[in-house]
């Protein structure tokens, strides 16, 4: 069952949540929310006005909230995220939304040299309370520069947080808590998840917003992942997974995966990881070793080149 | 009111001249590190620019910022003690010379990548024009940042959504190294507004009565919801481009041709004539600044540095989140 697509989802409390909900929906609301309770919030970004959003996570915003609070940009990424930054230092809260994450490559300047620097470069005088929610990773017959995945660049940032939400409970929370915080953050969501379902409470209380959850507890291996990868699959040789869903990268790795389930399964499978992620893993293994041979810690990765034109979704 | 603003616009000229002086022998002997940008010859267009502004509204600079910090209110003695890199510094010593900010006077940098005034300052405008907030915002960048793209993307959302942004281009005539003929194919950079519908108009950057003039008008226009305004100051530096440039590419004739025209010579010039300031105020005034500068010196040698170096890099403490980075 899905809420009806107007955009006017109603506040906190006005209206019993769905059962089930899409990620769209999930973020939609979330904004909605913020936007009310907040003037300070706004969203701009390509097509996200008039249009509803390329993924219609703005959908609705646009005519309950005007055009002031709800932008529609000309397609200049770099300068339209660094006003984003400009409006978070003298008081705003944007929600910028860039259509996807290879656009971002464009405003990297806007990212990592402002946003991510000026609080610690002024002293800590200045804030950049600003939220960059884009979509990536792998979707179908898109060709290699449309089908990039950027945590491995993003995540060893200084400055920026990043979070990556899967599912519908996951996105409300983890953009409301992103439009709440007073750093700049990186909502990185995935083009293929918009439009699956899932579980959704709106007065379920939310966990840190770092902090990874488990899917499944397991005895043999534990596997730690996120988006799509982060979907339970049996294991194929008998194995007892234990699956973790990685919930932010940045900081690193919560202390949960990572220690506790890896001293108690003994082996880590950080899958997806091309940029590191296994490091903090491996200082945990380290510590946590009582059994030599027994902590392993294993990364998979996708294969050293750019994802190809597949009709179906490639799952590296 | 000519004599007091006469008065000031003297003080202005004489600290960046003194100011600038000084911060190139601290650098000389080793007390500033990095890049150190200076100003001389420049003076009058932030002095004639800033001072036609209000008090409130938001200034958003270049490296070569410290005269326009100071003219701003920052105090000589936070300014020169970010450039020694110490706590006291108006940065707290994480910014140095090129990244000045004093979030309460709303100088918000600094801005050492060519090209982010740009954006940076259209956020501000975007902000303000939501709120339907009477301030503006200054925007301050050189001959070679016209040729960022960030230049053209933000005139453009600036045009169309009318923000108040008053953009000030610091035509010192050289990107570094490469004559503006040779960077760019319209030198005339005031013209270029005009792709947006901007009004813009070119002024005598080494003169500061006129800077100041052309930069009331501006302020005016753009505060009555007129949208960008874009005004040229050509003026000239007589350094090189920064402490580590000796300004070889450029002809000693060139160098002396456009000192003849120094910005703080002709005002004083002028002020004695029309009998707006004395010989004696004039020495009185570098007298009182040759004391400020010295005493910012003194305050940011004995100035301790920053303590923790892990600090502001994030609001909240990272153990709230389970791990570090």
């Amino acid at each position: 069952m899905t809420r009806k697509r107007n955009g006017n989802f109603g506040g906190i409390g006005t209206a019993r949540p769905a059962p089930e909900l899409q990620v769209w929906e999930a973020l939609n609301i979330a904004l909605d929310e913020a936007m009310a309770r907040d003037d300070a919030v706004f969203v701009l970004g390509e097509d996200v006005g008039l249009f509803g959003g390329s993924y219609r996570v703005t959908q609705g915003l646009y005519a309950k909230y005007g055009e002031w609070r709800v932008r529609d940009t000309p397609i200049s990424e770099n300068s339209f995220v660094g006003m984003g930054v400009g409006a978070a230092l003298a008081g705003g809260r944007p929600v910028v939304e860039i259509m996807t994450v290879n656009f971002a490559l464009l405003a990297l300047d806007a990212i990592i040299n402002m946003a991510a620097k000026l609080r610690y470069m002024s002293g800590g005088q200045l804030q950049v309370p600003l939220v960059v929610r884009m979509p990536g990773g792998v979707a179908k017959q898109l060709a290699a520069q449309h089908s990039q995945r950027l945590e491995h660049t993003l995540m060893n940032v200084p400055g920026l947080r990043i979070v990556t939400p899967g599912t519908p409970q996951d996105s409300y929370w983890q953009l409301s808590q992103a439009i709440a915080a007073d750093d700049p953050i990186i909502v990185l969501e995935h083009e293929l998840l918009y439009f699956t379902k899932g579980a959704f409470d709106a007065a379920a209380a939310p966990p840190p917003m770092h902090a990874a959850a488990m899917r499944r507890r397991g005895r043999d291996v534990t596997l730690i992942a996120w988006h799509r990868g982060a979907r339970c699959r049996r294991g194929r040789h008998g194995a007892c997974q234990e699956w973790h869903r990685s919930r932010g990268h940045r900081p690193a790795q919560p202390a949960a995966a990572r220690s506790a389930a890896v001293a108690r399964v003994g082996r880590a499978h950080a899958s997806r990881d091309r940029g590191g992620r296994g490091l903090p893993l491996r200082r945990c293994r380290r510590r946590n070793s009582g059994e030599p041979g027994r902590n392993r810690v294993l990364r998979a990765r996708s294969a050293g080149a750019a994802a190809g034109l597949r009709r179906c979704a490639d799952t590296v | 009111m000519r004599r007091k603003l006469a008065r000031q616009f003297f003080y202005d000229m004489a600290l960046a001249r003194q100011f600038e002086q000084a911060a190139a022998e601290q650098y000389t002997q080793g007390n500033i590190g990095g890049f150190l940008h200076l100003y001389p010859g420049e003076e009058a267009v932030a002095i004639g620019s800033l001072r036609a502004a209000e008090r409130g509204d938001y200034v958003v600079s270049t490296y070569r910022e410290h005269v326009h910090a100071m003219v701003w209110g920052v105090s000589p003695r936070a300014v020169m003690a970010e450039l020694f890199g110490r706590a006291t510094g108006c940065s707290g010593g994480y910014g140095g010379s090129m990244h000045l900010f004093d979030a309460e006077r709303r100088f918000l940098g600094g801005y050492a990548i060519v090209g982010e005034t740009f954006p940076i300052a259209a956020g501000i405008g975007y902000w303000l024009r939501l709120n339907e907030a009477p301030e503006i915002v200054l925007c301050y960048f050189g001959d070679g940042a016209a040729n960022q793209g960030t230049f053209h993307e933000t005139l453009n959302m600036a045009a169309l959504w009318k923000l108040p942004v008053l953009f000030i281009c610091e035509n010192n005539h050289y990107q570094i190294g490469t004559e503006i003929h040779r960077h760019s194919a319209v030198p005339e950079i005031h013209r270029r507004a005009s792709a947006y519908g901007i009004d813009g108009r070119h002024v005598d950057g080494m003169d500061v009565l006129a800077v100041y003039e052309a930069t009331r008008t501006a302020v005016q226009h753009v505060r009555a919801g007129n949208g960008p305004y874009l005004i040229e100051c050509e003026t000239y530096r007589y350094r090189g481009h920064s402490m580590a440039d000796s300004g070889a590419y450029r002809s000693a004739l060139e160098v002396a041709e456009l000192r003849a025209r120094d910005p703080q010579e002709s005002f004083r010039e002028r002020a004695l004539k029309e009998a707006w300031l004395s010989e004696a105020d004039c020495q009185e005034i570098e007298q009182t600044v040759r004391n400020v500068v010295e005493d910012a010196v003194r305050f940011a040698a004995e100035s301790p540095p920053p303590t923790e170096p892990g600090k502001n890099v994030y609001k909240e403490s990272l153990d709230l989140y389970g791990g570090r980075p």
